[in-house]
């Protein structure tokens, strides 16, 4: 990492921090992964009213072109909005949109140490632990469906009328194949038309929708103690069985297939998500919310592959996520097409 | 003998992975050349088996043409369907068979949509042999990884 990006950071850790001095920054490295934005760990020290402070920072930067088009602005309102609650979040300090400072509008937050994310490709990503962080995860998962999108008041977003939840995520999925497609998506269209002429019920509530609620996003302790939920980009006001719909997810557990994100079975996720969140399943607007959850996938995947072939963003993530995901989301969703969605739930 | 592609593929992966990837530990560039490396492994079998199922994509719908074109209520659609379905495929280049694949599927989409909206007997099996067209593609399409 070069030493004038270090310095332009401590440049404005400087401005920031009120009556601190010699500011400096060590240790900048980018994490790799997470294609939707530039993530880097730093150490920063100082020195506060006579002592030396050293600590741990992750700065978030908005890519030139990334996997999703997301706000920086929005994803600090998440984290924002979820500080000192049952759902654990990093402490956020600084959302900064002038590009006088790093180009492109960034945030910095607290670095989470000594922990880890689990991958969706690992054999079996928590191991001797997977029953503990399961039921933190899908807990974490029912008390943000608790949340009201109220809570989301910092953040620019719209609160859809409760009959139209589906509708208005369908419509803007559906307008990024439209965008980025570069072949017909047979798969995704049939999929689509499915879903239009099999509305789901309108949610018992609105919520908090996390919008990308996972394993690869959250970060875990060597105790099993899941310490931080990540990645609030795509946080938005809708329907509670959207984020459930997308944990649920095939993709996120290849190898253990029976353990949606190599976790827990998919009956006992749901009552750690009932519990928490005091609602009941509907199977009916599961199955839906599980279809969209696979559309949303592919409307992603054609988007990455869109900006790979056109030599917008050559990260081979986006490669990946074009190959890999897109056929096996085409499969799992022809599969369910092909039993008229019956099987998802 | 050259080496086949997918042979490449596979070796010079398994050199990054035991060569380049832990000289670069702790840099960005790690994780990029991982997933590089990674997708290797995975594509050497794709690659091998691209054209082959890209022909049995096109041979299927083709068929399933020649099936809708018999009783479909739209006359149009009829001919365009059993003209694409008399179609011969002249290239194996994988860039031709995939312009080829695109605009049968763009048929395809068009007569699943009518299919769907057809409330006769044609209609629903038009309907069902599509999804299960797609789903066996879907199927040969489908990419294995290893636990990592």
């Amino acid at each position: 990492m070069s030493d004038g990006f270090e310095a332009r950071i401590a440049n404005y850790l400087s401005a920031k921090l009120e009556g601190v001095q010699d500011v400096q920054v060590s240790n900048l490295s980018r994490i790799h992964g997470g294609a939707s934005c530039e993530t880097y760990r730093l150490r920063a020290r100082y020195h506060e009213s006579g002592r030396l402070v050293d600590r741990g920072l992750i700065l978030r930067r908005d890519p030139p072109s990334g996997l999703i088009e997301t706000e920086r602005a929005t994803e600090f309102a998440a984290y924002n909005a979820f500080q000192n609650s049952p759902v654990p979040v990093p402490e956020v300090f600084w959302l900064e949109n002038d590009p006088q400072w790093l180009d492109r509008p960034f945030f910095v937050m607290a670095e989470v140490e000594n922990c880890a994310a689990g991958s969706i490709l690992a054999a079996d990503p928590y191991g001797a632990h997977a029953e503990k962080i399961g039921a933190q995860f899908w807990t974490a998962l029912g008390q943000i469906a608790a949340s009201p999108p109220e809570r989301l008041a910092g953040a620019k977003i719209a609160i859809p009328q409760s009959r139209d939840c589906w509708r208005v995520e369908l419509a803007k999925w559906e307008q990024v194949i439209d965008e980025d497609e570069r072949e017909p998506q047979p798969v995704a269209r049939a999929a689509i038309r499915w879903m239009k002429r099999h509305p789901p019920p309108p949610p018992q509530r609105l919520c908090v929708v996390h919008g990308d609620y996972r394993t690869g996003n959250f970060l875990f302790d060597v105790e099993g103690n899941v310490r931080a939920i990540l990645d609030w980009e795509m946080v938005h006001a809708g329907d509670p069985h959207e984020d459930l719909g997308w944990a649920l997810d095939p993709l996120w557990s290849p190898h253990l297939p029976g353990r949606p994100g190599g976790m827990i079975a998919p009956r006992d996720a749901i009552k750690f998500w009932e519990k928490a969140s005091g609602l009941m399943v509907d199977r009916v607007a599961l199955t839906w919310w599980r279809m969209f959850a696979m559309v949303k996938g592919l409307a992603i995947w054609i988007s990455a592959g869109a900006e790979y072939q056109d030599g917008k963003n050559v990260d081979p993530v986006m490669a990946f996520s074009s190959w890999y995901c897109t056929a096996m989301h085409n499969r799992a969703l022809a599969d369910a097409l092909m039993r008229d969605g019956r099987g998802l739930t | 003998m050259k080496p086949r592609v997918d042979t490449f593929l596979t070796t010079s992966a398994m050199a990054l992975l035991g060569e380049a990837v832990p000289k670069l530990a702790g840099n960005y560039i790690e994780g990029s050349v991982r997933t590089q490396a990674f997708l290797q492994l995975l594509l050497a079998p794709v690659f091998d088996g691209a054209a082959d199922n890209r022909v049995k994509d096109i041979e299927a719908m083709r068929k399933l043409f020649r099936r809708a074109a018999k009783d479909c209520p739209d006359a149009a659609m009829a001919a365009s369907l059993a003209a694409a379905a008399r179609e011969k495929t002249v290239s194996l280049r994988m860039s031709a068979l995939d312009e080829v694949w695109c605009a049968l599927a763009k048929q395809m989409i068009a007569l699943q949509t009518l299919a769907e909206d057809a409330p006769t007997p044609w209609g629903k099996a038009i309907a069902r042999a599509c999804n299960r067209l797609m789903a066996e593609s879907a199927g040969r399409h489908l990419i294995q990884v290893p636990p990592m």
